[in-house]
C-alpha cells in the first residue's frame, strides 16, 4: 500500500505542475505591462510578440538590417514621459530572435518581433528617461556596460527589471568622459525593450559587462 | 491501478520537464554579428544627426566639416543691411556692392562674395561644383531650393527662390572655408525678396 502511495504523490505533483503551467500561459500577459506601456509611449503602435507586418503603419520608411531586424522612424503622440515632456526618437529598431535574424530576408507576415530598441539623439534623454524609469519600477538599475568595435568608445547600460523577471528596460547611452568627448557629437540613448530573464549581451545584441563602464574602464 | 499511473506518472514528468527546459543555443559568431549590426547602425544615425544639432560629421575616421543646406545657427548681430532691386539682405562686416543693375547684385567681402540675378534655368542647372547638401526651404515667402556646393574656389551656396509672378531668382555665393559658407547660406536664407524685383523701372 504504501507503495503505491509514491507514484501516487509524484502523480499529484506532475498533475499540480502542469496546471500552474497551463494557468501561467492563460493568465499571464506576454509583455509585462511598464515594459509594453513604456514601448507604446516611446513608439506608438510598436508591441513586442506582434508580427513585423501588423506594426508596418506605425513604422515609417521600415527597412530590413540583417542579424539585426527592421528597422525604421517610429510615430509620436506628443508628450511621452510622465511629467509632460518629450524625447524626441529618431529611430525604432524592431529586434528578431537569433533563427529569424539569420535570414537574408524574413518574411513580415511571419517575423515576430522578439525585442524593441528605440533610439535617440537628446542631450537630456538619459536623463529624462532614466527619472521616469526610476519612478516607474521604484529602485535603482542595475549598472552595465556595452563595449563595441572601437575600442576608445563604451555605453554606460542602466537595466530594470520586473520583480519576476518577466522582462525590462534597458536604457542605453554613449559613456562620456571628458567635455570635450561631449562636444564631439550628438550623445546617442537607446531604449530596449525585452522580455524573459535579462540575458546580458544576448538580449542587448552587444559585448555586455556587468561592471559599470568607469569600472571597465579603470580595470583596463 | 499501476499500469494506469505510470503512463500518467511519465507524462507528466515528460511535460515538467518540457516546462523547465532552457533558452535555445547561444551562437557566439551570430551575436557578435548582431553587435556590429547594431553598433554600426547606432554611428550612421548618430553621423546623420550631427549636423543637425551643430555638430561636426566625421567620416572614415578623418575630420570631415560639413554643414546641412537645412541648418541655420549662425549669430548675426552687428551684421550690415544691403539692398538692391533684386533682394535686400545682411551680410558680415566687410562686405561692398560692387555692381547693381536691375538684373544683376553682386557683393564682395573679405571671406568672399554673393551675387543675385535672374535665373531662367531649373535647381542644379547652370552652375558648377559637387553638392554636399540641399534643403527646400521659404526665402521671403517663396519657395526656394538650396544647394550647397564644394568647387576649386571653396564652398558655395547655390539658390532657386521662385518669386510668384516674378521672374525666379538665382543666387551664387562663394566663400573660402566653411565659416563663411555658413554666414552666406544664413545671409540668403534671412534675405527678402525686394518690391522693385518684377516691376519695371
Amino acid at each position: 500500500m504504501r507503495l503505491l502511495s509514491i507514484p501516487a504523490t509524484l502523480v499529484g505533483i506532475a498533475i499540480a505542475i502542469i496546471f500552474f503551467k497551463i494557468y501561467g500561459i492563460f493568465t499571464r500577459p506576454d509583455v509585462p505591462r511598464p515594459v509594453a506601456i513604456v514601448i507604446d509611449q516611446f513608439a506608438p503602435g510598436v508591441s513586442i510578440g506582434a508580427k513585423v507586418a501588423d506594426v508596418r503603419h506605425n513604422v515609417a520608411a521600415m527597412s530590413y538590417v540583417p542579424h539585426l531586424g527592421f528597422v525604421g522612424m517610429p510615430g509620436s503622440r506628443g508628450a511621452n514621459l510622465p511629467n509632460g515632456y518629450t524625447i524626441r526618437f529618431a529611430q525604432v529598431r524592431l529586434l528578431l530572435d537569433e533563427q529569424t535574424r539569420r535570414l537574408p530576408n524574413p518574411n513580415p507576415a511571419k517575423a515576430r518581433i522578439d525585442a524593441v530598441e528605440i533610439v535617440s539623439g537628446e542631450a537630456n534623454a538619459p536623463y529624462d528617461i532614466g527619472q521616469a524609469f526610476t519612478l516607474t519600477f521604484r529602485r535603482p538599475p542595475r549598472e552595465g556596460c556595452l563595449r563595441t568595435a572601437d575600442d576608445d568608445r563604451v555605453r554606460d547600460v542602466q537595466i530594470w527589471a520586473t520583480p519576476n523577471e518577466r522582462g525590462g528596460l534597458a536604457l542605453i547611452t554613449d559613456h562620456r568622459v571628458s567635455p570635450a568627448d561631449r562636444a564631439r557629437s550628438p550623445v546617442m540613448t537607446s531604449v530596449i525593450g525585452f522580455v524573459g530573464k535579462f540575458d546580458g549581451g544576448r538580449t542587448l545584441r552587444g559585448n555586455y559587462t556587468d561592471a559599470s563602464c568607469s569600472l571597465a574602464l579603470q580595470s583596463q | 491501478m499501476i499500469n494506469v499511473i505510470r503512463p500518467a506518472l511519465f507524462a507528466g514528468l515528460a511535460l515538467a520537464g518540457g516546462a523547465c527546459r532552457g533558452a535555445p543555443r547561444f551562437d557566439p559568431g551570430e551575436a557578435a554579428l548582431a553587435a556590429a549590426a547594431s553598433d554600426s547602425l547606432t554611428v550612421a544615425l548618430a553621423d546623420s544627426i550631427a549636423p543637425a544639432q551643430g555638430f561636426v560629421a566625421s567620416q572614415a575616421g578623418s575630420a570631415v566639416e560639413t554643414i546641412s543646406a537645412c541648418e541655420d545657427h549662425v549669430d548675426s548681430r552687428g551684421w550690415q543691411s544691403y539692398a538692391s532691386r533684386i533682394i535686400e539682405l545682411e551680410l558680415p562686416e566687410g562686405y561692398t556692392g560692387t555692381a547693381q543693375t536691375s538684373s544683376l547684385a553682386r557683393w564682395n567681402g573679405p571671406s568672399g562674395w554673393l551675387r543675385a540675378s535672374t535665373h531662367s534655368s531649373e535647381a542644379h542647372v547652370g552652375w558648377s561644383g559637387l553638392i554636399t547638401s540641399e534643403c527646400d526651404v521659404f526665402i521671403s515667402g517663396s519657395p526656394a531650393h538650396i544647394d550647397l556646393v564644394t568647387g576649386g574656389y571653396g564652398r558655395g551656396v547655390h539658390v532657386l527662390i521662385k518669386v510668384q509672378d516674378a521672374p525666379q531668382i538665382g543666387i551664387e555665393a562663394q566663400a573660402k572655408d566653411i565659416g563663411g559658407q555658413a554666414q552666406l547660406l544664413h545671409a540668403i536664407r534671412a534675405a527678402r525678396v525686394s518690391s522693385a524685383w518684377g516691376h519695371p523701372e
